[in-house]
C-alpha cells in the first residue's frame, strides 16, 4: 500500500515532464525560429544606432558599443559638411507627393474595379497582374532614355523636372499592385450597403464618400504608407536619373550611399547617423498607424 | 397612397440562357400586404429587386401611380427596403443609421431627431441609439433595419427575407411587429420569404412562385383550400400535402395500398371532367387523415389499414408517418384526444373524403380548381 502511494507521484511527474516537451514541440520550434529572426532583424538596427554615436573612420575597427562616444559629432559633421538637409527635404517631398497622388488614384480605381461591371474589366485586371511580373529594374534604361528624350536634362530646371518625372514613375508603380489590394478590400464590403444607401436616397458620389470611404479607411492607410515608404527606400532609380546632378539634388538614399561609396574617404559613422535620422519619420508613421496596418493587411490582402 | 402594376415583367441576366422571372403580372391595391413566396432560386428576390430598381427590368412595365418607372433610379422611386443581411452602415451609430435616409432628403436636423426618437421608442431602441451596429444583438440589428425603413413614409415598403436570420421565437414576435407597422403606415408592403408560415400569417395576398413563374396568386385561404396545382398544394401547409397516384373508377379511388370512395360532389366533378377510368393524383392534407372509431363510422367507405413507422410529438397533436405504397411516407396529424399511435403499430386510418384534392397526373393542374374557375365564368 505504502509503496504504491509513494511511487505514484514520481511516475506521474516524470511522464508529465516528457509530455510537456513532446506536447510543446511545435511551440518551442516556433519560438526558436522567432528569436533567431528577431536577432537577425534587431542586430543591424542596434549596430547602426550605436555607430551613429561612435567617432571612428572604419567599419572594420568599430565595435558594437561605441569606443569614442560622442552624442553630436557625427550629426554635426552630417549637417555641416554634406547637403543632408536638402536630401532630407527632397526625399520627403517626393514621398509625400507620391503618396497623395497614388492614394487618390488607387482609392478611386479600386472602387471602380470593385463596383462597376463594364467591358474589358477582366482583361484590365489581368493586365494589372501581368505588369507586376516585370521587375521594375528592367525598365531603368528606358526611363533614362525617356527622361532625356523629353528634354528634362537639357532644361534649366533639370532638378525640378527630374523630381516631377520621378514622382510620376513612383505613382504609376504604386497604383498597380495597390489597386488590386484596394479592390479586394472594397469587395469585402457587402454590396447590400451600397444598395441600401441607394434606396435611402444617396447618389453614387454619396455612396462612395459617405458609406464606402469610411469603411475602407484601414486599407487607405496601409496603401498610403506603402506609397510613402517606396521612394524613401529606393536607390536604383534616383541613382540613375540624378547621378550627374549637384549634391543638393540628391535623395537621401543616393546621398548617404555617396558617404560610404568612396573607398578612400568613406565615413560609416556619419552614414549611420544619417540613416538613423532618416528612419525617424517612417517609424513614427508606423507607430501611429500600427492598428490600421495590421487590420488592413490581414483583412484586405487575402481577397485581392 | 399609391397603386402598383407589374405588366409582363421578364428578367433575363446576361450570360444566361433562360429567364429568371417570366411573365410576371400583378396589380397591387392601396395598403395591401403582398408576400412573394417560393423555394430558393424561384425569382422572388429578383422580382423584388426589380421593383426596388436594383435590377434592370428586361421586358415589361412597372407602373407606379399610373406612371411607368422602369428607368427611374431607386433613389427617386421613394421606397424603403429591409435587407436580409440588414445592411446597416457599420461606421454609423444606430441614430445615424435610422436617420440617414432623412438626412439625404434634407430634412431639418430637428425633424430628423424627433422622427428617429419616435420610431426608436416604438421599436424599443431608445437606449441603443448611440451604439454601433456591431454592438447590437441580431434581434436589435433587425429592429434597426426595420426602423430605418419605417422612419420615412415612402410609396412602398420592400422586405427581403427580413426574419430569416432570427431565432424561431424572435421571428414570431417580429412577425407581428411588422404586421402592426404595416397597418399603422397603411402603405403597400411587398415581402419576400421562403417560409410558407410567414406567408400565410402575414399576407393579404400571396404570390407563389416557382422556377421564375407565378404559380398562383390569392389570399392565404384560397391557396390553402383551393390550390391550382400540385406545386401549390404541396408548398402550402405544414406538413406538406400527401400526393398519391392511383386510378379513379366509378366513384372510387384506388392505389397500391388502399381503395376509398370519393364524395358525391367530387365524383360529379371528376366524371364531368372525363377522368373515369383514368390515372389521377389524390391530394390529402395530413389534417384529413384521421383515426378512431368515431371517424370510421363517419367515413365507412374510406378506411384502410397500415403501419405507423414514425411518430413526431408536437404537443397539441402528433404527426404520424405511415407506410403507403407507392410513396414511402404518408403523414397524418392526429389530435392528442384521438387514438394514440406508437411506432410499428397497425392502425386503421380514415380519410375524410370531403377534404380531398385531385390533380391531373400529366399537367399537375388541380381538377377541382379548373372546374371552379369554369363555373365562375
Amino acid at each position: 500500500m505504502e509503496n504504491t502511494i509513494s511511487l505514484n507521484p514520481k511516475v506521474k511527474s516524470k511522464s508529465l515532464n516528457q509530455h510537456f516537451l513532446v506536447r510543446n514541440m511545435g511551440l518551442i520550434a516556433s519560438y526558436t525560429f522567432l528569436i533567431v529572426m528577431a536577432i537577425v532583424i534587431i542586430y543591424p538596427i542596434l549596430l547602426t544606432i550605436m555607430s551613429a554615436f561612435n567617432v571612428s573612420n572604419s567599419l572594420y575597427s568599430t565595435s558594437f558599443f561605441p569606443q569614442n562616444f560622442s552624442f553630436t559629432e557625427n550629426f554635426t559633421h552630417l549637417f555641416n559638411d554634406t547637403a543632408y538637409l536638402s536630401w532630407y527635404t527632397n526625399t520627403f517631398l517626393l514621398s509625400i507627393v507620391t503618396m497623395v497622388l497614388s492614394t487618390v488614384i488607387v482609392v478611386i480605381s479600386g472602387f471602380v474595379y470593385s463596383r462597376y461591371r463594364y467591358q474589358s474589366r477582366k482583361s484590365a485586371l489581368m493586365s494589372l497582374l501581368l505588369i507586376q511580373i516585370v521587375p521594375s529594374g528592367s525598365g531603368l534604361i528606358a526611363l533614362y532614355a525617356m527622361a532625356s528624350s523629353i528634354g528634362i536634362y537639357s532644361s534649366e530646371n533639370a532638378t525640378l523636372y527630374t523630381y516631377i518625372f520621378m514622382t510620376l514613375i513612383y505613382t504609376a508603380a504604386g497604383t498597380t499592385m495597390n489597386t488590386l489590394l484596394m479592390k479586394g478590400y472594397y469587395d469585402s464590403i457587402p454590396r447590400d450597403l451600397d444598395e441600401s444607401a441607394k434606396i435611402d436616397g444617396a447618389t453614387q458620389l454619396q455612396i462612395f464618400t459617405e458609406i464606402l470611404l469610411p469603411l475602407v479607411k484601414p486599407m487607405i492607410v496601409v496603401i498610403a504608407i506603402f506609397c510613402f515608404l517606396g521612394p524613401i527606400g529606393d536607390i536604383i532609380m534616383p541613382k540613375f536619373l540624378i547621378s550627374s546632378m549637384s549634391s543638393d539634388a540628391k535623395t537621401l538614399a543616393v546621398g548617404l550611399m555617396g558617404l560610404i561609396n568612396d573607398l578612400k574617404d568613406s565615413n560609416y559613422n556619419v552614414f549611420a547617423a544619417g540613416a538613423v535620422l532618416a528612419a525617424i519619420p517612417p517609424v513614427l508613421v508606423f507607430y501611429k498607424f500600427q492598428d490600421y496596418i495590421v487590420g488592413g493587411l490581414t483583412s484586405g490582402g487575402v481577397k485581392g | 397612397m399609391s397603386k402598383i402594376s407589374l405588366r409582363n415583367i421578364n428578367k433575363k441576366y446576361p450570360n444566361s440562357t433562360s429567364c429568371s422571372v417570366r411573365d410576371f403580372n400583378l396589380d397591387i391595391e392601396e395598403g395591401e400586404f403582398i408576400v412573394l413566396v417560393g423555394p430558393s432560386g424561384c425569382g422572388k428576390s429578383t422580382t423584388l429587386r426589380m421593383i426596388a430598381g436594383l435590377e434592370d427590368i428586361t421586358e415589361g412595365e412597372f407602373i407606379l401611380d399610373g406612371e411607368v418607372v422602369n428607368n427611374v433610379s431607386s433613389k427617386d422611386r421613394d421606397i424603403a427596403m429591409v435587407f436580409q443581411s440588414y445592411a446597416l452602415y457599420p461606421h454609423m451609430s444606430v441614430r445615424e443609421n435610422v436617420g440617414y435616409g432623412l438626412k439625404l432628403r434634407n430634412y431639418p436636423a430637428e425633424t430628423t431627431k424627433k422622427q428617429v426618437d419616435a420610431i426608436s421608442k416604438d421599436l424599443f431602441l431608445t437606449q441603443y441609439l448611440e451604439r454601433k451596429p456591431k454592438e447590437l444583438s441580431g434581434g436589435q440589428r433587425q429592429r434597426v433595419a426595420l426602423g430605418r425603413a419605417m422612419v420615412r413614409t415612402p410609396n412602398l415598403y420592400l422586405m427581403d427575407e427580413p426574419l430569416s436570420n432570427l431565432d424561431a421565437k424572435l421571428r414570431t414576435t417580429t412577425r407581428s411587429e411588422i404586421s402592426r407597422m404595416h397597418r399603422a403606415k397603411g402603405a403597400i408592403t411587398i415581402y419576400v420569404t421562403h417560409d410558407q408560415v410567414e406567408a400565410m400569417t402575414m399576407a393579404d395576398r400571396i404570390v407563389l412562385m416557382s422556377m421564375g413563374e407565378v404559380q398562383q396568386i390569392g389570399t392565404p385561404k384560397e391557396l390553402f383550400t383551393n390550390p391550382k396545382n400540385c406545386f401549390v398544394a404541396t408548398f402550402m401547409g405544414m406538413p406538406s400535402m400527401n400526393l398519391i397516384e392511383g386510378m379513379y373508377k366509378a366513384g372510387k379511388f384506388s392505389c397500391h395500398s388502399f381503395t376509398i370512395a370519393v364524395s358525391n360532389s367530387d365524383r360529379k366533378i371528376l366524371d364531368d371532367a372525363g377522368y373515369d377510368g383514368k390515372s389521377i393524383f389524390l391530394g390529402a392534407r395530413s389534417s384529413a387523415i384521421r383515426s378512431g372509431l368515431k371517424h370510421e363510422q363517419a367515413f365507412p367507405d374510406s378506411c384502410f389499414e397500415t403501419t405507423a413507422i414514425n411518430v413526431e410529438y408536437l404537443g397539441d397533436s402528433v404527426n404520424v408517418f405511415f407506410e403507403a405504397a407507392p410513396m414511402n411516407l404518408f403523414v397524418g396529424t392526429l389530435g392528442t384526444g384521438e387514438r394514440q399511435v406508437s411506432i410499428d403499430e397497425k392502425v386503421t386510418l380514415v380519410i375524410d373524403n370531403t377534404k380531398l384534392h385531385f390533380f391531373d397526373p400529366e399537367t399537375e393542374e388541380s381538377i377541382k380548381f379548373n372546374v371552379k374557375a369554369m363555373n365562375l365564368v
